[in-house]
């Protein structure tokens, strides 16, 4: 049977600054979706569905539950644009991923799971080098952090508030002897997922890990922080279930992430970042990339939307690294300079020596996607590449 | 009990409105108090304040005045101004 569409008209018209917001969210109502599209003038919602036997009776009610709780008294946002280079003249004008796929260099492991090849391992190295001496220059000390991250610990921060939809769980069979044999029996991948019932796994301890900076954070709570400020970097995988939106190297649901960290007063958080985006500015100059740097607000699910992203907003807490993806004219963003306030620092009880809490920030850089991008812009023969970056690949 | 306009707005009822977001007893709210300054009033309060100064007042809050209303003295000032 044939996918089939549903349209519908929503009650509340969506604002032109909403319609990706919501149109990614509306993935998340329903198990029959699977596409959704709202048209761009934001009075008509076309859902792609599965080709189940039937319509939930609530799934129309429930599009437009998302849509009222998000769009309903919506502030509009202040778009403040801080580099605006998309302009740029870039040699290549085609997706990459043919070319990647067929080449072995990408290999499709399941849905939003990518293994890479050597090119596009090397050009992540080469990137990777040019992020460590950033990190060098505000003498931020290297760490490692795991891949899975407690469930306590972001539960402290309302990660499972603000973003419930795309955690993912780590689990483990319980101690039981009976449970573990019958899974060693009959263990086996069937109907898209594992057929081993819900009760034979612990309860959630743990996660993995949806961001790097977080485990810094985790490491200094309920202390003083030592020395008043502190500037760290580490590189670590990620992990965002993003269902149907997950989509080749442009929206993974694992994927790597450096990031240099900054925690301390204010003024020290706020200076430091403003520093690190003139210096990546300076960098991406000298690479010739296509891209722009504006306001943008993390993808809080729908209740936490419309207030969270409103504050980021207004208090210019988020600019996003927009790289063009010229085979498609839009743009992809590849980094972000972050201010979280002292969030962290209050949750966290991570203390100032004026016994303020600590505010805290970051740069990251998603890896993948800066060498997708990079690739849609210059392509995949290195010859082509700009001096900068052929001169450390070959070097 | 209907609210006053917002050019009449006093600090007793802003007292009133920070009370009731916040869940505290009025003689807590402090005539000078700030985001980030007073534990309760953090980003999430801020944003249901300023829809409750909304509803209550009838003045729209746009995204700029969202990062300029962060302490009582600046509201009550916004308030009477807009009238």
């Amino acid at each position: 049977m044939a996918d089939r569409s549903l349209r519908i008209s929503p009650q509340i018209k969506i604002p032109g600054h909403l319609i990706g917001q919501i149109q990614s969210k509306l993935a998340y109502v329903d198990e029959s979706i699977s596409g959704a599209n709202v048209s761009a003038d934001g009075n008509e919602i076309e859902l792609t569905l599965r080709n189940s036997d039937g319509i939930s009776a609530d799934l129309e009610a429930k599009v437009q539950s998302v849509v009222a709780e998000m769009a309903r008294d919506a502030v509009q946002p202040k778009v403040e644009i801080l580099e605006d280079n998309l302009a740029r003249l870039v040699p290549c004008s085609l997706d990459p991923m043919p070319e990647l796929f067929s080449r072995g260099e990408v290999s499709r492991e399941h849905n939003g799971i990518y293994t890479l090849g050597p090119q596009l391992t090397r050009l992540i190295d080469v990137f990777e080098r040019y992020f460590l001496t950033l990190a060098s220059s505000f003498d931020a000390k290297p760490h490692r952090f795991p891949t899975l991250i407690s469930a306590e610990k972001l539960g402290r921060v309302n990660y499972f508030h603000a973003f419930p939809h795309s955690l993912t769980f780590a689990t483990h069979l319980r101690e039981d002897l009976n449970i573990i044999n019958d899974f060693s029996e009959h263990a086996h991948y069937e109907d898209a997922g594992l057929n081993a019932p819900s009760t034979s796994f612990s309860k959630i301890q743990a996660l993995l890990s949806p961001a790097v900076c977080y485990h810094l954070y985790f490491s200094l709570a309920d202390q003083p922080l030592p020395g008043g400020q502190l500037s760290a970097t580490a590189v670590g995988h990620c992990f965002r279930y993003e269902s149907t939106n997950l989509n080749s190297l442009e929206r993974m649901w694992d994927f790597s992430m450096r990031e240099i960290i900054f925690v301390g007063p204010a003024d020290f958080v706020l200076q430091n970042r403003e520093r690190g985006r003139k210096q990546v500015s300076e960098f991406l100059e000298q690479i010739g990339l296509a891209y722009k740097v504006e306001s943008a607000n993390d993808p809080f699910f729908v209740g936490e939307f419309r207030k969270q992203a409103a504050f980021q907003n207004a208090f210019q807490l988020k600019y996003e690294i927009r790289a063009r993806l010229p085979f498609k004219d839009s743009t992809l963003a590849v980094g972000s300079y972050n201010y979280h306030q002292d969030f962290f620092g209050r949750h966290l009880n991570i203390t100032l020596p004026n016994g303020k809490p600590a505010h805290t920030g970051c740069i990251a850089f998603g890896l993948e996607r800066l060498a997708y991008a990079f690739l849609c812009q210059f392509g995949l023969d290195s010859r082509d590449w700009p001096a900068p970056i052929r001169e450390a690949w070959n070097g | 009990m209907s609210s006053p306009a917002p050019d009449k707005v006093q600090f007793k009822d802003l007292q009133s409105l920070f009370a009731e977001v916040l869940k505290v007893d009025p003689s807590q709210v402090d005539a000078n108090a700030q985001l980030g300054e007073w534990p309760l009033w953090d980003s999430m309060a801020h944003m249901d304040l300023m829809l409750a100064l909304e509803s209550r007042f009838g003045v729209e809050i746009n995204a700029e005045n969202i990062s300029r209303l962060i302490s009582i003295p600046a509201i009550l000032e916004y308030l009477q101004n807009h009238g």
